[in-house]
């Protein structure tokens, strides 16, 4: 009740002012009235009554100012009054508060758009629960990290109280047949272990068991929350029904709940299927490919260094046990769950966000320098203010109050422009940043703009608040033109205009780092032209092909049928497209070396199964020798190219064509002979230097055990004409011809994986070259403002100067001198900053070092060039100053 | 000993205002010649000093002001005491009560 009568009040007070006002008239008059008939009665004259009333009431306005000030709520009528000054003001200059405003919009939104990406991708929880209890599981040696092998796995996954679970697992993929179109479905092979290693409870149905994953047990399977709504329609009997995958009946057991990804997953969309591994956990030689990607749940108690020590132990313990096989660096160790999805991100993240606060700082300074403007030009009136009797804290409030509304103004559109900003980025960014669909506009994202908000108020704000509390009004009331702004304004200014260049030198030189190294990656000889290829993946059930002969019939039918599609000029496969598909190294040996083979000489050759063509299909050049021919089939010689790198390491004599070596499996058993060496490819990434690689023939692998065989190879087409992709429709029609059960999967063109391959880095740079050329351009601004505002406060110096003689070109000189000053300090200081920061950048960077003396030549005179022009404009104007014009004006 | 018109204790205006109104309601005017006549002339309130008091009691809801006929038939605003400002009353003469028994133990000590 009491808190609605003075909320009433209150609001009376600040909203029915005018009518609380009139009442507040008619009462008062009211009782000059009957003051008046009293003293009437008294016997004084009309005019003399209402005279003497008045005395006695004390003055009406005094009666009137004095209720005012006792009313409810005056002080937050005090601060309206500061608002509507405030927006009196704005009227007033609108250009220099939307320019403000503007400045501010873009630097708020920026940072908003950035920060709701790190958000999503970096601070947001992993789908697992207690992330910090899980790791990963990896071998190390000296070219980094290594998959597990099986046996591995054995060794490590037994190595006691570390772990409460552990798994592995391989992504693949499985064809879904027998409801309606066949489709080819992202799956991933993973040990019965790895679900309750990563904490995910499946919503609907249950994990499947260890014992549901052994070789021989019943198919079961784990579908998606997507799959599960796309195909099933969300129905809750989906668990206990039979799907048919690679032609195999596999009962779905479960559920998995939505943005469930595997750790290894987290650059590609969800899986829609998690099937047992089926690894045979007796067997007594397991293969020993390293293919196995391992993650475990810490043990209560266990630390990830200690799990991390004890996998080195039985790393080092299983080294012993396999004799001089595995390279002197050869460990295991445990990386967090979270180290190992957001690792490589978050760098570069961080690096940007990094960027867009300078870009904030940059603008603020730009704002705190019109603002400045603005105080000068108002600084007779708060002179007179302060004359008046304004408090300084009333003054200051009133700056507080303008600062504020801009900050609010630049924080409400720069959340707007940041939210869609954010959008943009998810958008436009290539596939390789991990989580970036996670990026939501959350509670964190409104509270960080906020947060930015009130920095930004506080930054432009103090300064111009710096210059009121040291107001000296006599000073300004006395009021020659060269006194106003006084030399703390220079100051200030210089001071600000400094920060300013030195901030955009480390900006545009980070920028300067990515965008040269984007260029050296451009440059990379990749070893392959990927002009005019169309590539897609084929997959084939070993239900249908069940063995080598079988999916190489499939295959060689498939190569000529593609041949023959007009526009085509040849058709090839490997299983490792570069740069698409992962590719796994073997140890060989190499006949009539010792008894281990390559001994020291280092980790295995890559590996990879081609058809015959592919050379020519990639433009892939035979250095030495030749490559595939049709005449290499099961029962010739046995063949292998090899690549230059393996040459070179290997046969330091150049005698490799003609030697022989053996894959140490048993899978490929008999002596190859190297026919051709070819050009080294980049395989994995334009960015890594070639490995030693050798090419074994379609036809000929595995040429021991006719059981196993090559299925899933990518095809490359090759057009005679340069519109690859136009030949989908035609390619598809051939697959479908041959069997209508297979699916067709990654159809893209070589030019769209290459580009793909360095999609991040150029959004990188196109990102940081963006932020970097906003700086640049609000360094403009403010080394013109500077300048212009030094020429406007000496014109009466510089027109003395001209009278006296000096040529314009000298009073030219004098003030591009003024501003280039400023630039240089600011130079001197951000070049010497970006030396000392510029290493951060160092895993971002490619073929040059941090301290790339080309940017950082580059930069600092680019800075400069700009700089002068900016100059130039102000000092021009100072040059055609009229002597008699400006002397007569004082 | 002659009694000097004097200014009120300082505030002491607000309860003197709540007492004066819970015999009737009064117009400001009114309040101030009723003060002056109480006291004998000990206590002048010049008109002029008690608005804001009267306004702000109003704002807080202590005494409702509404137009009226003064007793020469003049229109005047007149304030009247609510349920709010009669507690109110209650509470200051209490708490002045309190003070004027601490002042006097103080003066008598010896």
């Amino acid at each position: 009740m009491r808190i609605y009568t003075r909320t009433l009040s209150v609001f009376r007070t600040l909203f029915r002012k005018r009518a609380l006002n009139a009442e507040l008239d008619a009462e008062l008059a009211s009782v000059v009235e009957l003051l008046a008939q009293e003293k009437r009665r008294d016997g004084l004259s009309e005019e003399d009554a209402y005279r003497a009333a008045r005395i006695e009431l004390g003055g009406l306005e005094h009666v009137k100012g004095n209720v005012r000030e006792r009313r409810l709520g005056v002080s937050l009528d005090s601060v309206l009054q500061d608002v509507r000054f405030t927006f009196r003001q704005f009227r007033r200059s609108p250009g220099v508060t939307i320019v403000a405003i503007l400045t501010l919009v873009l630097g708020i939104g920026a940072n908003t758009a950035v920060f709701s990406v790190v958000n999503g991708v970096l601070l947001s929880p992993l789908p697992y629960s207690d992330e910090d209890r899980v790791t990963a599981i990896w071998n190390t040696h000296e070219e980094g990290q290594l998959a597990l092998s099986e046996l591995e796995f054995r060794e490590y996954g037994a190595v006691d109280d570390l772990y409460v679970h552990t798994g592995v697992y391989v992504p693949g993929s499985l064809t879904l047949t027998g409801t309606g179109e066949a489709e080819r479905l992202s799956t991933v092979f993973a040990s019965a272990g790895v679900v309750p290693a990563l904490g995910v409870d499946p919503i609907i149905g249950r994990p499947y068991t260890a014992a549901e994953d052994q070789p021989g047990a019943e198919r079961v399977l784990l579908i998606s929350e997507s799959l599960w709504a796309r195909r099933f329609a969300r129905d809750p009997d989906v668990v206990g029904t039979t799907l048919t995958m690679n032609g195999i009946a596999r009962v779905v057991v479960g559920v998995l709940p939505s943005g469930f990804r595997l750790p290894g997953g987290f650059q590609q969309p969800p899986p829609d299927v998690l099937s047992p591994l089926r690894l045979d956990a007796a067997a007594p030689d397991p293969r020993n490919i390293h293919y196995l990607n391992a993650v475990g749940r810490l043990a209560d108690g266990v630390t990830p260094v200690q799990a991390a020590a004890g996998l080195a132990t039985a790393a080092a313990r299983f080294k012993q046990q396999m004799g001089d096989r595995l390279s002197e660096t050869f460990s295991a160790t445990a990386i967090p769950v979270r180290e190992q999805v957001l690792g490589d991100v978050r760098p570069a993240l961080l690096l940007l966000l990094g960027a867009v606060i300078l870009v904030l700082l940059i603008a603020c300074v730009n704002v705190a320098n019109l603002l400045l403007a603005r105080s000068d030009a108002r600084a007779r009136e708060m002179a007179v203010r302060t004359s008046l009797g304004a408090g300084q804290g009333r003054l200051l409030r009133q700056l507080a109050t303008e600062t504020s509304i801009l900050a609010l103004a630049g924080g409400v559109g720069g959340l707007a422009l940041g939210l869609l900003g954010a959008r943009a980025l998810v958008a436009l960014s290539p596939p390789g940043v991990p989580r970036l669909d996670d990026t939501t506009a959350d509670a964190w994202v409104f509270t960080f703009c906020m947060a930015v908000t009130v920095m930004t108020s506080l930054l432009i704000g103090l300064i111009p608040a710096r210059r009121v509390s040291r107001g000296e009004p006599a000073q300004s009331l006395r009021g020659s033109r060269g006194a106003v702004g006084g030399s703390t304004g220079v100051r200030a200014r210089r001071v600000l205009v400094t920060a300013q260049v030195a901030l955009a030198a480390m900006l545009l030189i980070g920028a300067g780092l990515l965008v040269r190294s984007f260029a050296q990656v451009g440059a990379v000889d990749l070893g392959f032209d990927e002009r005019d290829q169309l590539t897609f993946q084929i997959s084939l059930p070993s239900s249908e092909y069940p063995d080598a002969r079988s999916s190489r019939r499939f295959f060689e039918n498939l190569q000529r049928d593609l041949g023959a599609i007009p526009g085509v000029e040849l058709a090839a496969g490997t299983s490792s497209l570069p740069l698409a598909s992962s590719i796994g190294d073997w140890g060989v040996r190499i006949r009539g070396r010792g008894p281990d083979g390559l001994g020291a000489q280092g980790p295995g050759p890559d590996w990879m199964v081609v058809t015959t063509g592919y050379f020519e299909a990639m433009r892939i050049p035979v250095l030495q020798g030749r490559a595939f021919h049709a005449t290499d089939v099961e029962e010739t010689q046995q063949a292998v190219v090899i690549g230059d790198e393996f040459a070179r390491r290997d046969w330091p004599q150049g005698d490799a064509l003609g030697s022989q070596i053996r894959m140490t499996t048993d899978l490929d058993t008999l002596w190859r002979t190297v026919v051709g060496i070819v050009g080294d490819v980049r395989q994995t990434s334009p960015e890594v230097e070639p490995r030693p690689t050798m090419y074994l023939p379609h036809a000929q692998f595995p040429n021991s055990d006719p059981s196993q065989n090559v299925s899933q190879l990518t095809m490359i087409v090759r057009a005679s004409a340069s519109t690859p992709a136009a030949l989908t429709p035609a390619v598809r029609a051939v697959v479908r011809d041959l069997d209508p059960d297979l699916a067709l999967a990654s159809v893209q063109t070589m030019s769209e994986v290459t580009r793909a391959a360095t999609a991040t880095r150029s959004f990188q740079s196109v990102l940081f070259g963006a932020f970097a050329a906003l700086a640049l351009v609000l360094v403009v601004i403010g080394v013109y403002g500077v300048t212009a505002f030094l020429v406007t406060r000496r014109t009466r110096e510089l027109g003395i100067r001209l009278a006296l003689g000096e040529t314009p070109g000298g009073v030219r000189a004098l003030v591009l001198r003024e501003g280039l000053t400023l630039t240089g300090l600011g130079l001197l200081i951000g070049v010497t900053a970006a030396l000392g920061v510029s290493r951060l950048l160092d895993s971002l960077l490619y073929g040059i070092s941090a301290t790339d003396p080309v940017t950082f030549v580059a930069v600092p005179v680019a800075i400069a060039l700009t700089s002068v022009v900016a100059a130039a404009i102000p000092a021009g104007r100072a040059a055609r100053v009229d002597p008699m014009e400006t002397l007569r004006q004082e | 000993m002659t009694l000097h018109p004097t200014d009120l204790v300082p505030g002491t205006l607000d309860m003197l205002v709540l007492k004066t109104l819970s015999l009737e309601p009064m117009h400001g005017l009114g309040i101030s010649r009723r003060m002056e006549q109480v006291t004998g002339g000990t206590f002048v309130v010049k008109p002029g000093s008690l608005f804001p008091s009267l306004h702000r009691m109003e704002q807080e809801g202590w005494i409702a002001g509404s137009w009226g006929k003064s007793e020469n038939n003049r229109r005047a605003k007149f304030y009247q005491l609510t349920a709010a400002g009669r507690r109110r009353l209650g509470d200051e003469k209490r708490n002045w009560g309190h003070a004027l028994r601490a002042i006097t133990q103080i003066l008598e000590a010896s």
